[in-house]
């Protein structure tokens, strides 16, 4: 049966090569759509904890004043965490930015006290954050509030649609996927039909006759799959090297792929009607 | 010394080969278009026998054959092979039966695009049938094909080819052979090589049930006889 299998195969190479490069270059396009998904994705991750509002105080502010506004900060419903960030804190993030002391430049400090606050999940929206600045910014040691919110949720609605157009255009792909593979399977049992029918009429049972076709779809969704992803890996490395840091699936991410699409392949194989002809 | 064996043993062994190979019991088959082949058509076949069946073309000869060899399941009447009923056999069981007797149907059934030496050796491996190398070129060279041994069959004429399939039935030597046709387009020494062979099943204890249309077969084989001319 083995022998009869490598037979088929070796057999057909030449036709498994050939349909190996369009199935992979439909899984191709599918899985770049994928990984640019995944990429907003683990961005929108990256921007969520820039939901925050930072207060910076004014230089004249006193330890008490300082003290009262965190006391008002925490008591907001909405308070998940809140952040002191001292003159020295905040100089020591700027020169680590910049890679040079500020003070060596200017001479003094020049940057003020602030307070970062973080709300919880429900509260992470652009109304909820514009309210708080405009209270805070009542306290008379409020220099002012700062937040990101103009731009975070356009990303994220953008991000919300680019997911759901990845999703149908991923449906469009696996439909193409498979009608192409039902295509050269059809090919490929059609060549194979009239040996099929003569071994059967000699003896062969059904399913060593079909075998081979399982074992054809088994090894082509897994050579179609890697050689899509790793052509995929390529383009990622020269966009990420030239244009765009781009982040490569995980090999979590690369084995659920290939384990999907070799299951539907050898689904599709398994309930596709492979007729032998009976000789009746 | 002599060897005894068990009285269970010895009953398994009378009943096995002093049954029919092969029994057709009222067989009654018509075509889809209505026309009736056989009405009610009996026959039996023991070991070391052969028959042969005459028919003009539409006779149903044919169709006999497929009916033997459990492709056609559409008929009335009861078939059995080496004890078995062929409509209570399931396809599995019906296909493992195909496997364990010989047979050549109207056209050849081989593989053109393989060798001889291949047609051969896949045909005993379907039959689970394991011949050395060696022995395959033994019994090519004494039926003189050891020259065409590598050749494909695509470059065999028809007769060779017949010839081939009845080789490959030699040396698979089941209990039971049906050929359809096997003397069509052969030239007379080839019938006489072809019956020789047949001979030589019978004398190895299997039964053979052969069709022909061509009286010149009666030239070659002497057995029995159903003539299927209505």
């Amino acid at each position: 049966m083995f022998n009869q299998c490598l037979g088929f195969l070796n057999k057909y190479k030449l036709l498994i090569l050939k349909s190996a490069l369009p199935l992979s270059l439909i899984l191709l396009i599918g899985f770049a759509f994928l990984l640019v998904g995944y990429n907003l994705q683990e961005a929108a991750h990256g921007i969520e904890g820039r939901y925050a509002l930072e207060i910076f105080l004014k230089d004249e502010a006193l330890p008490e004043d300082i003290d009262s506004l965190r006391a008002f900060m925490v008591q907001q419903p909405a308070c998940d965490k809140l952040e002191t960030v001292t003159r020295e804190d905040a100089l020591r993030r700027m020169s680590n930015i910049l890679g040079e002391d500020l003070t060596e430049v200017l001479g003094y400090n020049p940057l003020p006290v602030s307070l970062i606050f973080y709300p919880i999940d429900s509260y992470k929206n652009r109304t909820y954050l514009e309210i708080l600045k405009s209270q805070v910014e009542k306290f008379e040691y409020v220099e002012k509030g700062v937040f990101a919110g103009e731009w975070l949720e356009e990303l994220e609605n953008f991000n919300d649609i680019f997911v759901r157009i990845t999703t149908a255009f991923l449906i469009l792909v696996l439909i193409a996927y498979i009608l192409l593979l039902y295509m050269i399977l059809n090919h490929l049992w059609l060549k194979h039909q009239g040996t099929a029918g003569k071994l059967h009429l000699l003896g062969m049972s059904r399913f060593n006759l079909r075998l081979p076709v399982y074992i054809w779809a088994l090894i082509s969704s897994v050579f179609t799959s890697i050689l899509g992803l790793v052509i995929l890996a390529v383009a990622a490395s020269i966009v990420s090297e030239n244009f765009i840091e781009l982040q490569y699936f995980e090999p979590r991410h690369v084995f659920a792929i290939i384990i999907s699409f070799t299951a539907i392949s050898v689904l599709l194989t398994i309930f596709k009607p492979m007729k032998i002809p009976s000789y009746e | 010394m002599s060897t005894k064996i068990p009285c269970h043993m010895a009953f398994f062994l009378f009943y096995h080969y002093s049954m029919a190979i092969l029994k057709i019991d009222e067989l009654t088959y018509r075509l889809p278009n209505g026309r009736a082949l056989y009405q009610d058509f009996s026959l039996e076949l023991d070991s070391s026998a052969g028959l042969l069946i005459y028919g003009p073309t539409g006779s149903g000869k044919s169709s006999l054959v497929k009916i033997l060899l459990g492709l056609t399941r559409h008929y009335r009447g009861r078939v059995e092979i080496l004890g078995k009923e062929l409509k209570r056999l399931s396809k599995a069981k019906t296909t493992e039966l195909r496997r364990s007797i010989g047979f050549q149907m109207e056209e050849p059934v081989v593989f053109e695009e393989m060798n001889l030496m291949q047609n051969i050796s896949v045909y005993l491996n379907l039959s689970r049938q394991k011949h050395a190398k060696s022995e395959i070129i033994s019994t090519l060279y004494e039926n003189g094909f050891s020259g065409l041994r590598n050749k494909r069959l695509s470059a065999l004429s028809w007769g060779e080819i017949r010839m081939i399939e009845a080789l490959r039935i030699l040396m698979k030597s089941p209990r039971l052979i049906i050929c359809d046709q096997p003397f069509a387009a052969l030239d007379d020494d080839t019938m006489e090589w072809l019956a020789s062979k047949f001979r030589a099943m019978i004398n190895s204890g299997s039964a053979v049930l052969a069709t022909f249309s061509r009286p010149e077969v009666r030239d070659h084989l002497d057995w029995p006889e159903i003539d299927l001319t209505r």
